[in-house]
């Protein structure tokens, strides 16, 4: 197989409603053509939604997109890209935020990932150098972003760096106004993606 | 998230990413650093504030033709630079080079920036203290 330069080569499809992963080759047309999380997110958000979802329903997704600069050795390219339905103005949105986690999305394995589905209980995901698994969020569950991250450590051990986007009480509850948080002060919260 | 009741998405690992021109990545980081310290964007968006018109455009220009850079070494795609053409002068604005046919020409920063002005205006009129102000 010839080497993605620039990319891993794998988009990850996550299902919340009955904690089911798909791992999705990136073809390489595909990664030439739609250029940057931004513009990959829009495609396959239309491809994978159907026409009139709404920002609320199971089937709409989210996607926290890598672009081909992160984890490189370039200057200016830690950006991660944050795209959904926004239910603000029921049409697509896209955000981004800065820090760490865009480098260490890349070194978990994934170029980006899509979440859909409802979960039941409260839940984080853990992406593992390719590895995929779910655990248990309730005791994290209306704390706020340092907290969370806190326990999260406490959870995997600080041994390794791991990188969180995490939303506290604010997305918890729908607000309009949370953001997507890493890094515990950065944010990516145009369009209301938190909720 | 909170509506899928998805506190939080964690991330780690140790996997690397393949580029394909890793010394050309490297040239363009100091392309870029020697830009910012004593190269054309040096005093641009401070001396203009956010308001930076004329100077802020050309910033960014230099900046999108950096990352463009980036993106060729890292995907492995031909780079094309962008230069100003007129007739048989040709102006290379990260290099800051001014070559007439095949000859290298000696210009000090503000006369490259005078000509940099002018190239980037072609038929238009400018004012005094627009030029002064370059």
């Amino acid at each position: 197989m010839r080497i993605m330069y620039g990319y891993v080569g794998k988009l990850l499809f996550v299902d919340l409603s009955n904690k089911t992963y798909e791992i999705r080759g990136l073809d390489e047309s595909f990664a030439k053509t739609y250029v940057s999380g931004h513009l990959m997110g829009a495609r396959v958000l239309c491809d994978e939604m159907k026409a009139g979802t709404g920002a609320f329903d199971e089937s709409s997704m989210i996607g926290f997109m890598g672009g081909p600069l992160n984890n490189t050795k370039a200057f200016v390219s830690g950006r991660y890209t944050v795209v959904s339905k926004s239910p603000v103005y029921d049409g697509f949105n896209d955000c981004n935020s800065g820090g760490y986690f865009a480098p260490m999305l890349k070194k978990s394995g994934f170029d980006a990932v899509f979440v859909k589905g409802i979960s039941d209980k409260p839940l984080y995901i853990l992406l593992d150098d390719g590895k995929v698994s779910f655990h248990d969020a309730s005791h994290l569950w209306g704390r706020t972003v340092k907290q969370t991250e806190e326990g999260l450590k406490k959870d995997l051990g600080s041994d390794r760096k791991f990188n969180a986007a995490i939303v506290g009480p604010g997305g918890e509850r729908l607000s309009y106004m949370a953001a997507v948080m890493n890094d515990s002060h950065r944010a990516a919260a145009r369009g209301a993606v938190e909720r | 998230m909170g509506s899928r009741k998805l506190k939080a998405l964690v991330v780690r690992g140790t996997h690397t990413v393949e580029v394909a021109d890793p010394e050309g990545l490297i040239e363009t980081n100091k392309m870029i650093a020697n830009a910012k310290t004593n190269g054309i964007m040096k005093d641009y968006l401070q001396g203009f504030g956010s308001l930076g018109t004329l100077r802020s455009v050309e910033y960014f220009l230099s900046v999108s033709q950096l990352l463009r850079r980036y993106y060729y070494s890292v995907r492995q795609l031909e780079y094309i630079e962008m230069r100003a053409h007129f007739n048989d002068l040709e102006i290379n604005p990260l290099q800051q080079s001014v070559r007439f046919v095949d000859k290298v020409l000696p210009v000090t920063k503000k006369e490259f920036d005078v000509l940099w002005l002018f190239m980037n205006h072609p038929g238009q009129i400018l004012a005094k203290d627009l030029t002064k102000s370059t």
